[in-house]
């Protein structure tokens, strides 16, 4: 089949589907939609519209990056713009339908914006500041398509890159990625066009191709969403990278904490083989090329290249010392090709818009975009792509929407367990690879947590810890027995245990731990205590001098306590919900904590209506005589 | 099915080349609900492998159990943001809910308690997730309830 037709046949389908005078209600179904009940909005909406006898078409498309407005939804509907509502409930689709289709009143008290589309088919939101900020490349097609419909990617110009491709020399689209300039999206940033290259020279055969979604950092989601929201352009960049180096076979690692991306991309791979894009003789250009989907099971470290390819084989998954490298000796011990998610996201693009225009995105080194999952205190949490070099400043505050209750930000911690954190004074500086690195952070894959006054530097470094020791493949001294002896100084520190002693200890345990680990898990799993230990060193300090948590988190160093003149007396919340019984009310009816019984569950606190506000943490804790 | 009938099933489906032992033991996993030292024995001989090899391989993920899964398993988030949020204080909760530690699993087999390593829903942090369900914002407050709810399910499903 040749690309033309299949492209003609998608655009009709596409056209007709949007041109039939039927109301379209598209509804942001990703796991971020579906886990606050973005499938029970779209059931509503149909139960209304078949109620009420009125047509209307329910699709159900990705994520549009705007994770805190989800459930969401947009409705286009003839003569009208396209209008996009956020955080609805099934009463809200049943209002709309009624409202808008009945009685044309479109509830713009349940709207964010409208929906436009820009140049290149990429959907943005005018009425929301992030969408100025941001460069879509990776996202181009995240909320606008359907993702189980692969003739929506190609009605949209997707595997136009591959026909293109296919027609090229392997030499000159190796050429057009190195004129790109793009780095691996997977943190590293080593030069993918480089990669590419010295994987087309190594001998051997077969090739292999593999996409790497093992998207581990706790707190980053964006290779989720990608997968979730437009699986086809990752294949797509797999495809072109199977061509050029003469690849048949690739593999799509995915974790299996996302099985809707598991299962998106086995429909879509399914799709892409209907069509000739994928399996025998790719259209009729003689080359083939499969893809399957390997699920993970549970392990960090098989986000590490080497690992990953063991894991694949069959064996137990622990990074090995290179070189070899893989480009030369990889899965089964052939040359094998290992890209991230975003990467091979950018291909595609790349060998349509040409290198020349992808190289004057971003800065001198760190060319194109990137993509940041953005959590922890922020108001706006979702995902964003920018420009490399936008600073911290602008995505955090432009984009989003700066911290939640209007607190202060306190650090950004980017990277997960392999980065660091960055304190807010340097919040001006700009992401890309380099400065990341400077500051003794880096890109990682792209998690961004914003962390406030309530947050603890030290409980923060430990949490990694606990991630990195508990995810340490144990092959590596220092990094099997450095990280756990860190954790043991961080948790003494943390229950007031700590000596000035154990700062210095910490310091000197990390670097060894740096210089005596093979892969990047433990090179890199010193990051946090570094970095926390440079730019809140006070914090420490007060820890283990005054044995006291200045965000109050730490729950050895703080006590639960009523506020005597804030207690009401005919409120009994927190004696009954307290699970340890240790709430009583004293003669007057006024509730005290015994602080020998308490367990710091925290649920008084919870319980305590907002207008008393009569629990407060304090830190250091209460003494045994004051209980 | 018996347990060796659904084993059985899957080996029919795999050749026993080395790079299907992850997809055969996920599938032992997902379908039996964990892996007991029987199954183990049965994959090491389907892969002409030695059985400690099996056990390294699957103490090595944290995905495989060794424990049989309760009716409810719940799995708690502590990846940063739901860690930051509050995280451990419901794992906490649901430990001294159920009387369990994590890993194990209630006595009646109704309840099963797990960590995550985050779920992608960083924005409603924190969170659980139950079969495939994703409990938004949680707080120790909810944990009750949530059991409650899950235990009522349970009894009006029931015919009798």
């Amino acid at each position: 089949m040749k690309y033309s037709h299949i492209q003609e046949e998608s655009k009709r389908y596409q056209r007709e589907k949007l041109s039939s005078g039927v109301p379209k209600i598209f509804i942001g179904c990703a796991t971020c939609g579906i886990s606050v009940g973005a499938l029970e909005v779209a059931d509503a909406f149909e139960k209304e519209l078949k109620k009420r006898h009125l047509p209307g078409e329910i699709i159900k498309v990705g994520c549009l990056g705007i994770c805190f407005a989800e459930p969401l939804a947009y409705i286009m509907k003839d003569g009208n713009p396209t209008i996009c509502y956020k955080n609805l409930t099934p009463e809200d689709a049943s209002r709309i339908v009624y409202n808008y289709f009945v009685e044309d009143d479109p509830c713009l008290d349940l709207a964010i914006g409208t929906l436009e589309i820009k140049e290149g088919d990429i959907p943005y939101i005018p009425e929301l500041e992030r969408f100025e900020k941001e460069e879509r490349i990776i996202l181009r097609y995240a909320g606008a398509i359907d993702p189980e419909e692969i003739r929506e990617y190609i009605a949209m110009g997707g595997y136009e890159a591959l026909d293109k491709a296919l027609t090229l020399s392997k030499e000159s689209i190796i050429e057009e990625i190195k004129r790109a300039g793009l780095r691996g999206l997977g943190g590293a940033g080593f030069p993918a066009g480089m990669k590419w290259e010295e994987c087309l020279k190594a001998n051997g055969h077969p090739k292999y191709i593999i996409c790497n979604g093992d998207e581990g950092d706790p707190g980053a989601f964006m290779d989720r969403v990608i997968m979730e929201s437009s699986p086809h352009q990752v294949i797509e960049g797999m495809v072109i990278a199977g061509y050029t180096l003469g690849a048949n076979q690739g593999y799509i690692y995915i974790r299996s904490e996302y099985p809707l991306a598991i299962e998106r991309c086995q429909i879509a791979l399914a799709q892409a083989r209907d069509f000739n894009l994928l399996g025998k003789d790719i259209l009729g250009k003689g080359f083939d090329f499969d893809i399957k989907v390997f699920p993970g099971a549970g392990a960090f470290v098989c986000g590490e290249s080497t690992a990953l390819m063991y894991s694949i084989e069959g064996k137990r998954p622990m990074p090995r010392v290179r070189p070899p490298h893989s480009v030369d000796e990889g899965l089964f011990r052939k040359p094998t090709l290992l890209n991230n998610v975003k990467t091979f996201s950018c291909i595609p693009p790349i060998l349509l818009k040409g290198g020349k225009w992808f190289s004057k995105i971003g800065t001198l080194h760190s060319k194109g975009t990137t993509v940041f999952a953005l959590a922890g205190k922020i108001k706006d949490s979702g995902l964003v792509e920018v420009r490399m070099g936008t600073t911290l400043k602008e995505v955090i505050y432009h984009i989003g929407g700066g911290i939640k209750e209007d607190k202060k930000l306190k650090a950004i911690q980017v990277g997960g367990p392999s980065g660091g954190c960055i304190p807010a004074q340097f919040i001006d500086t700009p992401v890309d690879f380099d400065s990341l690195k400077f500051l003794g952070s880096m890109m990682g894959s792209g998690g961004l947590i914003a962390v406030d006054e309530e947050t603890c530097m030290v409980d923060i470094a430990k949490y990694f810890l606990t991630f990195t020791q508990n995810e340490s493949c144990g092959k590596c001294t220092f990094c099997r027995i450095g990280t756990k002896h860190l954790l043991v100084l961080l948790e003494e520190i943390t229950k007031g245990e700590g000596t000035p002693e154990h700062l210095q200890l910490l310091k000197e345990l990390s670097e060894e731990v740096v210089e005596g680990s093979l892969c990047g898990l433990g090179q890199t799993a010193p990051n946090p205590v570094l970095t926390t230990l440079r730019y809140f060193e006070d914090e420490y300090i007060a820890h283990v001098i005054e044995k006291r948590c200045p965000a109050l988190v730490c729950r050895d160093l703080i006590s639960y306590f009523i506020i005597y003149n804030k207690c009401q007396r005919s409120c009994d919340h927190c004696v009954l919900k307290c699970p340890s019984e240790a709430i009583k009310p004293d003669e007057k009816n006024i509730k005290i904590i015994d602080q020998t019984k308490c367990i710091k569950c925290g649920i008084c606190l919870e319980v305590c209506p907002k207008e008393y506000g009569a629990v407060i943490k304090v830190s250091p804790k209460i003494g045994e005589a004051h209980a | 099915m018996e347990e060796s009938g659904q084993i059985e099933e899957i080996f029919r489906r795999y050749s026993s080349e080395r790079e299907h032992l992850l997809p055969v033991l996920q599938e032992i996993n997902e379908k039996v609900g964990y892996l007991s030292r029987e199954s183990m024995e049965r994959v090491a001989h389907f892969f002409h492998l030695p059985c400690s090899e099996i056990f390294s391989i699957i103490t090595f993920y944290k995905k495989f159990r060794r424990k049989p899964l309760g009716e409810n398993p719940v799995h708690v988030c502590l990846g940063t943001a739901c860690y930051l949020l509050g995280g451990n204080l419901i794992l906490d909760a649901f430990s001294r809910e159920l009387h369990i530690e994590t890993g194990d699993t209630t006595e009646d087999r109704k309840f099963s308690l797990d960590v995550a390593a985050c779920f992608g829903c960083c924005n409603v942090a924190p969170v659980i997730k139950i079969h495939r369900q994703i409990y938004p914002k949680m707080t120790p407050g909810k944990v009750e309830e949530v059991l409650i709810n899950l235990q009522d399910e349970k009894r009006s499903d029931d015919p009798d």
